[in-house]
């Protein structure tokens, strides 16, 4: 699969269109679940993730392997997009009204989401605080020390939810692709 | 480098978050290329990340792929050939080696920043302690120094008087007197050194008993029957100065004990010491 995935990437850097849509029909609908996660505005995700992926098909060459997979790339990527944009589309809302904005942000419903693996949002099993400093530092682009001026807690406890939450995610994830294993065979 | 200890610091799952400082960001992107421990660490953790992603995933609404795949034939992909070929643009092509190389370069200068930051604050540190106990021997050691500056200065000046008491006595013109104990001071003794062409004595006075309080040992010149003050001697001195003597018609020395500072005519009861001369 790796293989088959840099020839892909390779392809792409020499300008495949094919390669290109092979990737979007990979990565597509992750990418978009994460950008809606963070904007949480069906239209304002499309555009987002059409501007994401022609942003990949521009910038294939940068991709630096040594930094990470070609996937981790794209969702960061989209990720900064998207933070960079709730954070303009929260600034002109913060005039009106900070408490709505607050809570338009809010992760979404159910019904949007279509999980691949059969499981609802796995961030929904952390412990709570845990899922709130996920969702700060990850969804919302805080940096370590905003969250921690937000939420009104010390430095060194959002560093250490933070890595419990990770560890947890990677524990998570374990169990995940066993059951996803025993299930496709 | 701790790498255990780096792992643990919780930056690795940071920067997987996005929630770092660009420094930062570079410094884990570094030492993911120095350190495989700490590379495998950020594997890990990106892979959590991506796994999550893919369990939040949502459908595309048919025909955003088909508007895509549209207008990227329109749409030139930033290739590392332009860059290179350009050779006024800036180069910020990945893959090059040269890039590659530069950015080797860039890792082991960082590295050599840190460490020599280190050390630097380390010396710094160091440096400053030492100045503060530099600072601290310097206060001790200028007053020890006035103190044996003080006490060098004692020293020459006894030297340079041993010297000229050494010159006079050994003279040949110099002459040895004994002074005797009178009757009231049977066991007192002292000595003279008398060089009269050069009008200069030496006074031994060790044999003088202790001066009572407030009392002083004070010397005299008989000359033409008249009593000659030469000064009173130093309490704790065991030889006097060279004594200038200008007088005619030298008879005699004596010592009489005076009040403290002396007396302008000797007290004649108080008598310890006499020679003829």
């Amino acid at each position: 699969m790796d293989n088959q995935a840099d020839v892909l990437i390779k392809e792409l850097q020499q300008g495949s269109e094919k390669a290109f849509g092979l990737l979007y029909d990979q990565y597509s609908s992750s990418l978009y679940g994460l950008i809606l996660k963070i904007v949480a505005d069906d239209g304002l995700a499309q555009d987002l993730l059409q501007e994401c992926f022609i942003t990949v098909w521009k910038k294939a060459s940068l991709y630096d392997p040594s930094k990470g997979s070609f996937f981790t790339w794209m969702l960061n990527i989209c990720r900064n997009r998207s933070i960079d944009e709730l954070r303009k589309v929260n600034r002109q809302r913060t005039h009106l009204d900070q408490i709505v904005a607050t809570n338009e942000i809010s992760p979404l419903g159910d019904a949007t989401n279509v999980d691949a693996i059969g499981l609802n949002d796995i961030i929904d099993k952390l412990p709570k605080e845990q899922q709130v400093i996920i969702d700060y530092l990850y969804f919302r682009g805080y940096t370590q020390k905003e969250t921690s001026e937000e939420l009104n807690i010390p430095l060194g406890t959002v560093k250490t939810r933070a890595r419990y939450a990770l560890n947890e995610l990677k524990n998570v994830f374990v169990i995940i692709v066993l059951i996803w294993i025993l299930k496709n065979t | 480098m701790d790498i255990k200890e780096y792992i643990e610091s919780g930056i690795i799952e940071s920067y997987v978050l996005g929630a770092v400082s660009d420094q930062e960001r570079r410094e884990v992107e570094c030492m993911s290329k120095i350190y495989p421990e700490i590379e495998a660490e950020l594997r890990l953790n990106q892979a959590s990340i991506e796994s999550y992603v893919k369990s939040i995933q949502v459908d595309v609404p048919t025909g955003i792929k088909d508007q895509l795949m549209d207008q990227i034939k329109s749409i030139p992909q930033d290739s590392k050939l332009t860059i290179v070929k350009n050779e006024n643009a800036e180069v910020k092509d990945d893959n090059s080696s040269s890039i590659v190389f530069m950015r080797r370069v860039a890792a082991a200068a960082v590295i050599l920043v840190l460490v020599t930051g280190g050390v630097l604050i380390t010396q710094y540190n160091s440096n400053q302690n030492l100045k503060a106990k530099y600072a601290e021997l310097e206060i001790n050691s200028n007053s020890q120094k006035a103190e044996l500056s003080d006490e060098l200065k004692g020293l020459t000046a006894t030297l340079d008087e041993m010297v000229l008491r050494e010159q006079i006595i050994s003279s040949k013109q110099t002459k040895e007197y004994q002074m005797d104990g009178t009757a009231n001071q049977p066991d007192a003794r002292a000595k003279v050194y008398w060089n009269a062409s050069e009008k200069n004595l030496l006074l031994s006075s060790m044999g003088l008993p202790a001066p009572e309080e407030g009392k002083q040992y004070q010397l005299w010149a008989i000359a033409g029957g008249v009593p000659v003050d030469l000064g009173v001697l130093d309490k704790k001195r065991v030889f006097s100065k060279p004594i200038s003597v200008d007088v005619n018609n030298l008879q005699a020395f004596a010592i009489t004990l005076e009040k403290d500072g002396g007396s302008e005519t000797p007290n004649l009861e108080e008598l310890y010491v006499i020679v003829n001369v």
